[in-house]
């Protein structure tokens, strides 16, 4: 019975309000997949079909764009859009 | 003013009420703070835009009155007028119900924001009541509202999607948000139980308008059809008609909210078990 109560009450408010601050700071930043990421993603793919060399790779390709762009277009499918093309 | 050529029409306060979480008690709100404007001798419309899930009409009362609906509206089958059901208490009370044998796609943002283009003027306060979720309905609720209540309980998930909708009514280009502290247990943030007021606001970040406690009467209400706001007696009645006085601008002090001797009794007993 003890256990079970002093379970409940270890738990105060601050404890409560901390973990929902940094939940609600992850949320804030977590940015929307669909409205950001993959809008950024159609550009750098935009810029790598205009001036990559076909057979390229897409991350030596991106390198040469900056950083941000390389880590975004890590995932992106260009290859196989690439190939779809051809 | 809104200059027509055939004179001038005040312009409607066009207010969402909105909480992310379901449960919460939009709903109850909408009414609550509807009829204590109406009692202020307001005029009033609410509309409740929770497709295929309303209940405004139970809370309200008026269930067995309705004959066409917001979509019956928004697809040109009847005038917004001939939609409207008036309040059985209060004359300058109406409500335009939802459907209830569609979804949330039968009404688009376009169509909204031409409903309340038609109603404007008409009406001192527009009262849009929002279904829970983020998705068309949410769209659908925000797109032509100018103000926004948003509605949280003090619960860690209740606060999470509050601030959420924050975010994305400040996205709507709606910079008048407000709090409401809905359910409220004095006795439990008394004990430390509970997040606080004050909590919240620093989590949140927004102007309170008010703070509702947790009250049987409400539900007791609800059952009825009838308005807390109409119950003299009822603490939750207070906090909703001190929340429509401060929309009407006037400024209201908050309620203190104390828990009786025997709650602190109680909770002091807890905390000396913590």
């Amino acid at each position: 019975m003890m256990r079970f109560f002093s379970r409940i009450n270890s738990h105060t408010v601050q404890d409560a309000k901390n973990r929902l601050k940094s939940v609600i700071i992850n949320d804030r930043m977590n940015v929307s997949y669909d409205m950001t990421i993959e809008k950024m993603r159609k550009e750098v793919s935009a810029v790598l079909e205009k001036y990559a060399p076909k057979n390229a790779q897409p991350q030596v390709s991106v390198t040469c764009e900056g950083e941000a762009v390389c880590m975004l277009s890590a995932s992106v499918p260009l290859k196989k859009e690439r190939d779809n093309k051809r | 003013m809104i200059k027509y050529p055939w004179g001038e029409k005040q312009m409607s306060e066009v207010i969402v009420i909105t909480s992310g979480k379901g449960g919460v008690g939009k709903t109850t709100t909408t009414a609550n703070i509807g009829a204590a404007l109406a009692l202020s001798g307001k005029k009033v419309v609410m509309i409740d835009t929770d497709i295929g899930l309303r209940n405004l009409d139970v809370i309200m009362g008026v269930e067995n009155r309705i004959v066409y609906d917001l979509v019956d509206v928004v697809e040109n089958r009847c005038a917004y007028n001939k939609a409207l059901v008036r309040d059985k208490r209060f004359e300058s009370l109406f409500l335009l119900p939802a459907a209830q044998s569609r979804d949330k796609s039968a009404v688009t943002t376009t169509q909204m924001k031409h409903l309340i283009r038609q109603m404007e003027g008409e009406f001192d306060y527009i009262l849009i009541d929002c279904p829970a979720g983020i998705e068309q309905g949410f769209e659908n609720a925000v797109a032509a509202a100018k103000r926004a209540i948003v509605v949280a309980m003090p619960e860690v998930s209740s606060v999470r999607d509050a601030d959420r909708i924050i975010g994305l009514l400040e996205k709507h280009d709606i910079k008048d948000i407000k709090l409401v502290i809905n359910k409220l247990r004095p006795k439990m943030v008394e004990s430390g139980s509970m997040l606080g007021i004050d909590d919240m606001l620093d989590i949140l970040a927004i102007d309170l308008l008010g703070v509702v406690p947790d009250d049987e009467d409400i539900i007791v209400a609800a059952n009825m059809g009838e308005y807390v706001s109409n119950m003299p007696s009822s603490r939750a009645g207070q906090a909703y008609t001190n929340i429509a006085s401060r929309l009407n601008g006037q400024e209201v002090e908050l309620i203190k909210f104390k828990a009786t001797f025997l709650e602190k009794l109680f909770s002091t007993k807890r905390r000396k078990r913590a």
